[in-house]
């Protein structure tokens, strides 16, 4: 394989842009996907106080870094999720990325907002703890996001999370979460502005950056996630992928350009009916906010 | 140490086996098999044979789609010949985890 832009020996290839490229051309793609994702959704401004939302992982790494590249400061937050050593070691990961480049990482402790880390809350729940680890990421980052004065939150998520998700919300026809899904959702009363700058990337090639980078990232996969749906739509996805490279890219795009417009009705219903949660004062519908519920539940679940 | 053409598991844990190879492709001379790095679970195994990377991955039924396959600190393409003695880590790039809504 040859680089499609000067010729000289590839390491990768895009199948779905019938293209390979040599690791500074593929870095140069991979800042061009991101530049012209912000571009087109009007995701940051200039001026715009940008915080990152970190986990350690490939793909928020990828992103702090290629955020840098382009000009556009940013910190970080990262949750400690008390998942054992798996937690700490992407912590670890997050923590050097940001020294070793002298940026701003906000730490949250999530067993000090909560009173248990994730495995207890999935324990408190009984429920699959994806659940409880999506809905406190997305209360205490957005709360670091308010309270610091942000303008922006921008999240990891890549074309692979966001073609899983959407197939996931197709197959069950969730008319509020597809009028939701949309690489920007615009700030309002209590929430920050939330935008995911890699949706035109797929996770094979924000791995590859990191690698090309020479970023050390999480590599294992999280133990409370195997088994999961998330993951099962992906693998589905990849399948279709590997027989007609595009498919993700075509069913993503294809969504949002021609078809998101008409659910968005049925998510602002949801948002025009929102008010403050009692305890924390976070947006909810209901009196206490999902976060704040949860807390209640680890709390009486240590009582019995 | 194995000739037979087929992964040996040499992970401590002993936990799965890669399937079984669906083709031969020797290349005559080939004498050592390619170390290969699996991850979750981590484990490592050795492959008699193939001849590139997009037939290691075929051999191990791994969709090239869903990892990286990395020789040293560097990528290896798709269409990159494997040596003798090869060691390569199959790193998957798949990551999930964050529920059904955003």
């Amino acid at each position: 394989m040859k680089c499609r832009v000067c010729r000289g020996p590839a390491v990768v290839d895009v199948r779905r842009h019938n293209a390979a490229f040599c690791p500074d051309h593929f870095v140069r793609h991979c800042e061009d996907q991101v530049r012209r994702a912000i571009h087109d959704h009007a995701m940051i401004h200039e001026g715009d106080r940008v915080l990152v939302a970190v986990s350690g992982g490939k793909d928020s790494l990828a992103l702090w870094d290629i955020l840098v590249r382009l000009g556009i400061p940013s910190d970080g937050v990262i949750l400690g999720l008390g998942i054992g050593e798996y937690s700490e070691a992407s912590n670890r990961c997050a923590r050097r990325f940001a020294q070793d480049r002298k940026l701003s990482l906000h730490e949250v402790d999530l067993v000090e907002e909560l009173g248990a880390g994730i495995p207890g809350a999935a324990e408190a729940t009984r429920r699959a703890p994806c659940g409880a680890c999506g809905l406190s990421k997305r209360h205490l980052i957005n709360t670091v996001a308010h309270d610091h004065e942000y303008d922006v939150v921008a999240t990891g998520h890549n074309l692979d999370d966001e073609a899983a998700v959407l197939l996931g919300n197709v197959l069950r026809w969730e008319a509020g979460y597809l009028g939701r899904q949309y690489p920007v959702l615009p700030t309002s009363p209590g929430f920050v502005k939330k935008v995911k700058p890699l949706v035109r990337l797929a996770e094979r090639e924000t791995a590859a950056y990191c690698v090309v980078r020479g970023i050390d990232y999480q590599v294992d996969e999280c133990p409370m996630a195997a088994g999961n749906r998330h993951l099962a739509y992906k693998d589905v996805l990849n399948t279709l992928e590997e027989r007609s490279p595009g498919t993700k890219s075509a069913f993503l795009f294809g969504f949002l350009e021609r078809v998101h417009d008409r659910f968005a009705g049925d998510s602002s219903e949801e948002r025009e009916g929102l008010r403050a949660c009692e305890q924390c004062g976070a947006p909810t519908t209901g009196d206490m906010c999902a976060f704040c519920r949860l807390r209640v539940r680890v709390t009486a679940s240590k009582g019995n | 140490m194995t000739r037979s053409g087929s992964p040996v598991d040499k992970s401590p844990e002993g936990t799965r086996d890669p399937p079984a190879p669906r083709e031969r492709d020797n290349r005559a001379g080939t004498l050592e098999p390619v170390k290969v790095l699996l991850r979750n679970p981590r484990r490592e195994v050795e492959v008699t044979g193939p001849a590139s990377v997009d037939a290691l991955l075929r051999r191990l039924e791994i969709n090239a789609e869903s990892v990286l396959v990395i020789r040293g600190d560097e990528l290896v393409p798709r269409d990159a010949s494997l040596d003798d003695s090869d060691e390569v880590e199959i790193r998957p790039v798949i990551s999930g985890g964050c529920g059904s809504t955003r």
